[in-house]
């Protein structure tokens, strides 16, 4: 049988709930972090949620659930933008005013919300998530250097005499 | 840095604080997950599994309900049975191609189901399965694959009339062959980072036929089996990068020789690849049968896997779910729809791209469907999208190779 909805493994081993429970919030507000639209967050973290049961054997140890939980609400959000017919429905919707986002009425938060994502990511990620550079790469599919060249390079676009320290 | 670091934070704690997470982000929101919780027992994968099941599909009532709401009532193209049959059809016959629904009657039964829509037999599991788990039939019908089972395990292999053969041993998922006598599947090894074909077979050890690839990445990559093929010598795995098609390889089941390698330039162009039963076609669904944006493959194409000829080359719009068994017809979802629910489909005859058949439904969608294993006909699971549960009644259309349809009486449940 070919099920178009669900695809079925069978139980293993490790706990799937205990694994990735503790980072369904991070889950959510790293989505809200991209798609800046709390429904479409709520969606995308459910949808991450469902993929990360599907590839737990994916996952090399239990100890970096965090970021490869992460990368998949990133890759998820990514989705959502590129390819979900009902986002043309939504476009305006999605690209709200300064007032749904207060953060855009301040300097720092306009120019924040005009870096492309990927730049927004690793910035909310590593200063606002408090993740350590090399959970930033996980994320990204970056090394722990490539992270941290991305956050600094992120960080100068908002303050272009930004001096690396 | 750090006044600029306390600047950003204080940018996205603003804009966090205006949608703290409206639902309790708890995978244990299953009415199974509840009840385990007081009884003190320990969850288990599946439950979580389940609830989140349950969340997505409430999650798409809330986004169908705003969207259905813009569109012109459709009606089915098929009649809409109501009355339920059921019922102990007696042992399913030997020999006789069948599909298999649940009895909504009665927890446990399937009846099986020629493909001509008549109950040929029934099978009782009873309470030697779990209500949560899945049957998945040979495309014959004549053997089954069954788990969780209620007493733990990864699974059992069942004759033709229920009964319990051997174990499935614990490992990834499995697909049916079309010899309906074996599984095919790929397992992840998370201590050497392989992915390894394997097979099963009902009282047979699980057989390695050979290392596929060695892989690093943890979330972004994974490997599947589009098709299995006894009868043709072959296996299709298929590498999805992110939640793009990237290689694809053609393997030899005999000796796990490397029949051909496809690497895909355009993968972020495409939606995904669906290969035939016997593992000579593959579909390149073009990324617009999600109806989204662009840039997308500018058609879906059926190729040939032996030398990559095209043999069909199909709209945009339209993106295969599966082959008919025969290789003359598709099954595709058209826009809008996909993703989430298949609530547009078709069958398409490939030589010719014609529409045979098409369904338009409104608050219903295409929950899954069987491929007539020797012949052209599909039976397509249609379920109201309204049921959020993860074994949903459904009714039953049978699509035949003319394009003509039937519609089983009564509604079933999903196995």
């Amino acid at each position: 049988m070919h099920d178009a909805v669900v695809m079925r493994e069978r139980t293993r081993g490790v706990d799937f709930d205990s694994l990735v429970g503790p980072h369904l919030e991070a889950g959510y507000r790293t989505a809200l972090a991209i798609l800046r639209d709390p429904d479409e967050a709520h969606d995308a973290v459910q949808e991450a949620a469902f993929k990360a049961w599907r590839g737990m054997r994916r996952l090399k140890e239990p100890g970096s659930a965090r970021p490869w939980f992460l990368a998949i609400v990133a890759n998820q959000c990514r989705s959502m933008r590129r390819t979900r017919w009902w986002s043309v429905i939504r476009l305006p919707h999605v690209e709200r005013g300064a007032q749904d986002f207060p953060s855009d009425s301040t300097d720092i938060g306009r120019a924040l919300a005009k870096l492309p994502a990927d730049d927004r990511l690793a910035l909310f990620l590593h200063f606002y998530l408090d993740l350590p550079l090399d959970e930033v790469g996980d994320v990204l599919g970056l090394s722990a250097a490539g992270a941290k060249t991305r956050v600094y390079r992120a960080a100068k676009k908002l303050r272009p005499d930004l001096e690396m320290s | 840095m750090n006044d600029l670091r306390s600047e950003i934070r204080a940018a996205f704690e603003k804009e966090q604080a205006m949608y703290p997470p409206r639902l309790p982000l708890n995978l244990t929101l299953s009415p199974e997950g509840a009840r385990e919780d007081r009884e003190g027992r320990g969850r288990t994968q599946w439950v979580a599994a389940v609830a989140a099941l349950v969340i997505g599909a409430l999650v798409v009532i809330g986004l169908m309900s705003t969207r259905l709401s813009h569109r012109p009532a459709v009606p089915a193209a098929t009649p809409h049975a109501t009355a339920s049959p059921v019922g102990d059809y007696g042992p399913p016959p030997a020999g006789v191609p069948l599909f298999y629904l649940g009895d909504a009657a009665h927890p446990g039964w399937y009846i099986g189901f020629d493909w001509n829509g008549t109950p040929r037999g029934t099978i009782k599991l009873g309470q030697t399965v779990d209500p949560n788990a899945y049957l998945i039939a040979a495309p014959d019908g004549q053997m089954f694959d069954v788990g969780p089972v209620a007493k733990g395990g990864s699974g059992q292999f069942l004759d033709r009339l229920g009964n319990p053969t051997s174990t499935v041993p614990p490992g990834p998922m499995l697909i049916w062959a079309d010899d309906n006598k074996h599984m095919c599947g790929v397992a992840w090894d998370q201590n050497q980072y392989t992915w390894t074909l394997v097979t099963d077979a009902p009282g047979e050890a699980q057989r390695a036929v050979t290392l596929i690839a060695r892989d690093q990445g943890v979330g972004q990559t994974g490997i599947s089996l589009l098709a299995c093929s006894f009868k043709n010598d072959r296996a299709v795995a298929l590498r999805t990068t992110v939640a793009w098609p990237a290689e694809l390889w053609v393997i030899r089941l005999s000796d796990g020789k490397l029949i051909s390698h496809t690497t895909y330039t355009n993968g972020k162009a495409l939606l995904n690849v669906v290969g035939s039963p016997d593992g000579t076609l593959a579909a390149e669904n073009s990324g617009q049968s999600t109806g989204g944006l662009g840039p997308f493959a500018t058609s879906t194409v059926v190729r040939r896997l032996s030398d990559g000829s095209v043999v069909a080359s199909l709209d945009p719009s339209m993106g295969v779910l599966g082959f008919s068994a025969d290789n003359s017809l598709v099954l595709v979802n058209t826009t809008p729809g996909g993703g989430r629910g298949f609530d547009h489909i078709a069958v398409v005859e490939v030589k010719s791209g014609k529409v045979l058949w098409h369904f338009d439904g409104a608050n219903e969608a295409l929950r899954g469907f069987y491929t007539e294993p020797t012949g052209a006909a599909f039976a397509l699971m249609i379920q109201n999208t309204l049921d959020p549960t993860s074994h949903p009644q459904v009714r039953v259309v049978v699509v035949f190779a003319d394009g003509q349809s039937a519609g089983i009486p009564g509604t079933f449940v999903h196995p």
